[in-house]
C-alpha cells in the first residue's frame, strides 16, 4: 500500500470496528440485562443473577410473582411447541418442493422460464405483510381454520423459494458434466440421480434447510395474520408480550432464542465454509 | 461435400453411420448457429478415428449427439444399422471420456471405475476384478482408494479412461481429452491413446483442435468447418494432399497461394499466381483456365545459391527464425509473394542464407499440390 | 430424432415443477387474485365483503370520487408519504453505515475476512423481535441511553416512540440486506482496476467517481431495493418502536384487517403496496445490465 493510502486503511478500519459494534452492542446489552437482579427498575444494574432463566424453566425464584408475566410458563412452552411443530413441518416440505425446483431450473430450458423464475422469487422479495393478508383472506374465504396447518402452509409459500435459491447456487457451480457422465455410464435417471446429483446438491440441500428452518422458527408477520387463537408461535408470543409492556423475563427470552438460531446458523455457515 | 473415404466398399463394415446430421443452436441474441450442417460419416469398427476443427466447428457437438446428451434437427444415427433415435445416453453401448474428466468428486478411483458396472449390476467379483484390469490397464492400481481431487491432472485423466473402458464399448468418445495436460504430458499420453486403442481392439473417436495431436494418433482424421466435414482421410492423405486451403492451413504449416491453370501438358501443368510468378506441377485433373490453389509445403523447398536442373524461383531473404531443429526462412518474391521455407539444420550442410540476400527456392513439380479454389 | 430425448426431458421437467406449482397456484397466486377482487368490493358491515363493486377503497387512498361509507381523507396520503420518507432514510442510512464496510472487509486477510464475514452475516440469522426488543431497551426513557447522556451530565433524549426511533430499529434489522449485495460487488472490483486508474494520473475522487462507483453501483442498487422494499412494508418495528405515534402503511393494513375489520380498505392498501414494490422491481430488472450484455 502506498503511504497516501495508510490514512484511508486507518479510517475504513475504524469504521468497521465500528460497524460491527453497533452490529452486536444492542444484544450484548440484552445478554447483560438478563442477568440484573433488580426486580423493581430492570434499567437499573443490581447485581447477577439467573433467577429469570430459572423463571422461564418455570425453576424456584427468589423472585416475586408479580414481577413476571411468567406466572405458569404453560404459554410460553406452548408457543415454542408450536413454533419448532410449524418450522419442522414447513422445512421438510419446502425442502423437497424447493430442491426439485432447483433441479428442474438448473437443466431444463424452456420458453417461461424467467416468467417463471420472477414468480419464484416474488415470495420472499415482496412485504410479507402483503402476503400475510393476502393468505387471510384465502384461508377465511376457503372456510379454514386457522391453526398450526395454515401457519405451516403460509410458511411453505415463502420457505420453499429460499430453499431453490440456496440450492441453485450449488447447482449453479456444478455444471451437467457429472450427470452426463453417469448416463454416459449406463445409469438410469433414478440411478444417476440417487448417486451422483443427490450427493452433490446435499450440502446446498442442508443449507436450505437450515435457512429455511431459522427464517420460520423466526417469521412473526405472516404467522401473525394466519395463526389461529390456539397457534401462537414464539415471536407471536413475544410480539404480544411487548405490546402489554417490558419485563425482565423477557431479556432472557429473548437471550434463549438468539443462542438457538446463533447455533444453527452458525452449523450452517461452517458447513459451507467446509465444503470449500 | 467431399467423401474422400479409403475405399468405397468401406460401408460394408459401417460400425456407426452418421447420415445427414442437423443440429442448430440459438444464441442468447436469438441468432441461429448451424452446429451441424448436414454431416455424412461412417465410423469403421476397431479405428482410431479424429474429429478435428477449429473452435465452433461442430465437432463437439456431433460427438455429444452420438452420445445422445443432443438431439439431431435432423439426419440419422445407426449403429450396426439399428437406429438410435429412441435411446437415450444410458442405454447406448458408448462411453465418453469428458473434457474435465466429469469424475465423481465424492468417490474414489475404484468406485469411479466401477460405477458403469454397479449400473449395470454385474456382480461383485466380476466388478472388482475388471475394476482390478482396469486400473492396471491405465497404470493406476496402487491409487485406487484415493479421491479425484487427490491426484494429479495425469492421473485423473488415466481414472476417466479406466472409467470408460472398463465397461467395454462399442465406440470409446473422447472430448478434447489431452487439453488439460501440460505439453510433456500430452505428448506422451497421445502415443499411449494409441497403443491403448491398439490393446483393447475398441473404436476412439476422438475430437480435438489440436493438428499435431490428431497426425499423430489417428488412423483418419475428419476435418470439420462450420458444421461441415470438409475431408475425411488417412493423416498422410490429409497432410500431403488436403482438399481446400483452410485444410491445408489448418494442418500443418504451407504456402497457400491462388492462381489458374496457365497450360497443361503431359508432362505437368503450369500455374500462373495471382501474385506474379510461376509454379510447374503435376498432371492435376485440371483444365486449363481453371482457378486453383497451389500449396508448398515449406519443408519441400529447397533453398541455394544457384538455380539447379528443376524449377526454382529467385527470391529475397527476409527473415532467419530459429526453430529447433530447423531453420525457417521467410522469403519474398519480385512480384510480392511471401513463403516460407524449412532449412534443415545439418553439421556440414549450407548454413541459412543470409538476410538481405538473394536466394533460389528449388521445388519438384510433385511437391506442388493444387485444390479446388475455394473462396 | 429431435423427439425422443425432448419428450422425456419434457416429462422430468413437468414432474419437478409440480409441486412447487401446485404450492405457489393455490397458497401464492390464487389469495393475491382474491384480495385484487377484494379491493374492489363493498366492506361488510360487521367484517367479510359483499359481492357488490365499489372502487372506493382505493379513492380513500388517492382521492377519487367519494363513496357511502368512504372518504377521500388527506390522513392516508400522509401515512403513505411518511412510509415512503421512513424507508428511504432507511435506505440512505444503510446504505452509508455499509459501504466504507464493505471495503474495509474486502480488504482484510483472507482469514480475518471469512470471520467478519461471518459475524456480519450472524445477525441476520437472530430473530427479528430480539433485536428490534434490544433497541427498546437502549431507547426507552428509562433506557441505556438515556442512563449514558445523564452520566455524562447531557438532557435525556425522548426517543422513544419517535419516527427517528423507528428508522433507528429498520436500519439495525436491515442492515444486512444492505451489506451483503454491497460487499459482492465490492468484492467483485479488480484491484488492478483501481491501480490502473492511479496509474493514468486519476486522483482518488476521480477513480472513486469514475471507476468504483460505477462498477459497484449494481450492488448499490441491489442493496438499496432489498432494503427498501421490507422497510416500505414494515409494521413490526414501527408498532413497536413508533407506537401509536408513528402509524406506517404496514400498521394501517394490520388495523384495517384485524381491529377495524374493512378487509376490502385493506386489502386496496395491501395493492397499493404490492404495485409500488411491482414498479421498484422492474426498475431494478431492467437497469441491471445483463451479464452477456457487459461483454
Amino acid at each position: 500500500m502506498s503511504r497516501r493510502g495508510a490514512p484511508l486503511d486507518w479510517a475504513l478500519g475504524a469504521w468497521g470496528i465500528a460497524f460491527l459494534a453497533v452490529l452486536y452492542l444492542p444484544i450484548a446489552l440484552v445478554l447483560a440485562y438478563s442477568f440484573n437482579r433488580n426486580v423493581v427498575n430492570m434499567m437499573v444494574w443490581e447485581g447477577f443473577t439467573l433467577d429469570w432463566y430459572r423463571s422461564i424453566f418455570g425453576l424456584a425464584t427468589r423472585l416475586a410473582e408479580d414481577a413476571s408475566y411468567v406466572h405458569s410458563t404453560e404459554g410460553l412452552v406452548h408457543a415454542a411447541r408450536n413454533s419448532v411443530v410449524v418450522a419442522l413441518a414447513a422445512t421438510a416440505v419446502s425442502t423437497v418442493v424447493g430442491t426439485a425446483t432447483a433441479l428442474a431450473m438448473a437443466r431444463h430450458r424452456f420458453r417461461l422460464r424467467p416468467l417463471y423464475q420472477a414468480l419464484l422469487v416474488m415470495p420472499m422479495v415482496m412485504p410479507d405483510i402483503v402476503l400475510g393478508v393476502a393468505l387471510l383472506v384465502f384461508f377465511v374465504g376457503a372456510g379454514m381454520t386457522l391453526g398450526l396447518g395454515t401457519i405451516v402452509m403460509g410458511h411453505c409459500v415463502f420457505l420453499a423459494s429460499y430453499v431453490f435459491v440456496v440450492v441453485s447456487a450449488r447447482l449453479a457451480g456444478m455444471g451437467a458434466d457429472l450427470e452426463e457422465a453417469s448416463a454416459d455410464l449406463g445409469a438410469g435417471p433414478w440411478t444417476t440421480f440417487r448417486r451422483v446429483t443427490l450427493p452433490q446438491v446435499a450440502p446446498g440441500v442442508a443449507g436450505g434447510a437450515l435457512l429455511a428452518f431459522i427464517i420460520s422458527m423466526d417469521d412473526l408477520v405472516i404467522t401473525y395474520f394466519i395463526a389461529g387463537v390456539e397457534s401462537t408461535t414464539l415471536p407471536v408470543f413475544i410480539y404480544g408480550m411487548l405490546r402489554r409492556g417490558m419485563k425482565p423475563e423477557i431479556n432472557a427470552i429473548a437471550m434463549l432464542l438468539l443462542a438457538f438460531s446463533f447455533v444453527i446458523a452458525a452449523t450452517g455457515l461452517w458447513l459451507r465454509a467446509r465444503r470449500r | 461435400m467431399q467423401s474422400d473415404d479409403d475405399s468405397p466398399q468401406a460401408d460394408g463394415q459401417s460400425l456407426l453411420r452418421v447420415a445427414g446430421a442437423r443440429r442448430t443452436f440459438l444464441t442468447p441474441e436469438g441468432s441461429a448457429v448451424r452446429a451441424l450442417d448436414g454431416v455424412d460419416l461412417n465410423i469403421r469398427p476397431n479405428e482410431f478415428l479424429t474429429l478435428l476443427g477449429p473452435s465452433g466447428c461442430g465437432k463437439t457437438t456431433l460427438l455429444r449427439a452420438i452420445a445422445g446428451f443432443e438431439d439431431l434437427d435432423g439426419g440419422r444415427l445407426e449403429l450396426e444399422g439399428r437406429s438410435l433415435e429412441d435411446v437415450p445416453p444410458h442405454r447406448r453401448p458408448f462411453n465418453t471420456v469428458f473434457q474435465s474428466y466429469a469424475l465423481f468428486p465424492h468417490l474414489d478411483a475404484r468406485d469411479n471405475v466401477g460405477y458403469g458396472l454397479d449400473a449395470a449390476r454385474v456382480p461383485r467379483a466380476e466388478r472388482e476384478r475388471r475394476v482390478d484390469e482396469a486400473l492396471a490397464l491405465v497404470g493406476l492400481s496402487e491409487l485406487g482408494r484415493r479421491r479425484p481431487r487427490q491426484l494429479s491432472g495425469g492421473q485423473q485423466q488415466r481414472v476417466a479412461l479406466a472409467r470408460a473402458l472398463v465397461n467395454r464399448p462399442r465406440l470409446l468418445l473422447l472430448d478434447e481429452p489431452l487439453s488439460a495436460l501440460d505439453r510433456g504430458l500430452r505428448q506422451a499420453m497421445q502415443i499411449e491413446l494409441k497403443n491403448l486403442q491398439h490393446t483393447v481392439g475398441i473404436t476412439f473417436v476422438v475430437v480435438t483442435h489440436d493438428q499435431e495431436e490428431a497426425l499423430t494418433m489417428s488412423d483418419r482424421i475428419a476435418v470439420m468447418r462450420a458444421g461441415r466435414i470438409l475431408q475425411l482421410g488417412p493423416p498422410g492423405r490429409i497432410y500431403d494432399t488436403p482438399a481446400d486451403r483452410f485444410v491445408a492451413r489448418f494442418v500443418g504449416d504451407s504456402n497457400v497461394h491462388a492462381g489458374r491453370v496457365a497450360a497443361v501438358s503431359a508432362r505437368g501443368a503450369l500455374i500462373t499466381l495471382d501474385e506474379g510468378f510461376e509454379l510447374h506441377a503435376e498432371g492435376t485433373g485440371f483444365a486449363p483456365g481453371e482457378a486453383v490453389d497451389a500449396m508448398l509445403r515449406p519443408e519441400r523447398l529447397m533453398l541455394a545459391r544457384e538455380p539447379g536442373a528443376g524449377p526454382a524461383l529467385q527470391a529475397v531473404v527476409e527473415r532467419v527464425v530459429f526453430v529447433g531443429a530447423d531453420v525457417q526462412v521467410h522469403l519474398r518474391l519480385p512480384g510480392g509473394a511471401a513463403l516460407r521455407a524449412l532449412h534443415r539444420h545439418l553439421p556440414g550442410a549450407e548454413p541459412p542464407p543470409n538476410v538481405g540476400g538473394q536466394a533460389f527456392i528449388r521445388y519438384e513439380p510433385a511437391a506442388v499440390h493444387l485444390m479446388r479454389s475455394a473462396p | 430424432m429431435s423427439g425422443a430425448l425432448s419428450a422425456r426431458r419434457r416429462r422430468a421437467l413437468a414432474g419437478l415443477l409440480a409441486p412447487h406449482s401446485l404450492l405457489l397456484a393455490a397458497f401464492f397466486v390464487v389469495p393475491l387474485a382474491i384480495m385484487a377482487v377484494y379491493s374492489v368490493l363493498t366492506p361488510g358491515l360487521y367484517g367479510g365483503v359483499e359481492w357488490e363493486f365499489y372502487p372506493y377503497g382505493y379513492g380513500r387512498v388517492l382521492g377519487a370520487p367519494l363513496g357511502e361509507v368512504e372518504e377521500f381523507d388527506p390522513v392516508y396520503g400522509e401515512i403513505l408519504l411518511r412510509s415512503l420518507r421512513l424507508a428511504l432514510t432507511t435506505v440512505v442510512v444503510t446504505l452509508l453505515l455499509c459501504y466504507p464496510a464493505a471495503f474495509w472487509v474486502s480488504r482484510l486477510p483472507p482469514r480475518r475476512r471469512a470471520l467478519v464475514l461471518f459475524l456480519v452475516t450472524l445477525p441476520f440469522f437472530a430473530n427479528l423481535i430480539v433485536r428490534v426488543y434490544a433497541w427498546m431497551l437502549i431507547l426507552r426513557p428509562t433506557g441505556v441511553l438515556n442512563q449514558l447522556l445523564g452520566l455524562a451530565g447531557l438532557p435525556a433524549a425522548d426517543l422513544m416512540f419517535s419516527e427517528t426511533a423507528v428508522v433507528i430499529g429498520l436500519c439495525y434489522v436491515l442492515l444486512p440486506f444492505m451489506f451483503l449485495p454491497l460487499y459482492a460487488a465490492v468484492e467483485r472490483l479488480d484491484p488492478a482496476l483501481v491501480q490502473a486508474s492511479r496509474d493514468l494520473g486519476a486522483g482518488a475522487l476521480f477513480t472513486f467517481r469514475r471507476v468504483i462507483l460505477p462498477l459497484t453501483a449494481p450492488g448499490i442498487l441491489g442493496g438499496c431495493i432489498l432494503v427498501f422494499i421490507p422497510a416500505f412494508g414494515n409494521f413490526v418495528v414501527a408498532s413497536l418502536l413508533g407506537g401509536a405515534k408513528v402509524m406506517l402503511v404496514g400498521n394501517l393494513i394490520e388495523q384495517q384487517f384485524l381491529a377495524a375489520r374493512n378487509w376490502p380498505f385493506g386489502a386496496a392498501l395491501a395493492m397499493l403496496l404490492l404495485a409500488a414494490v411491482l414498479v421498484l422491481l422492474v426498475v431494478y430488472v431492467v437497469r441491471t445490465p445483463h451479464p452477456e450484455g457487459v461483454r
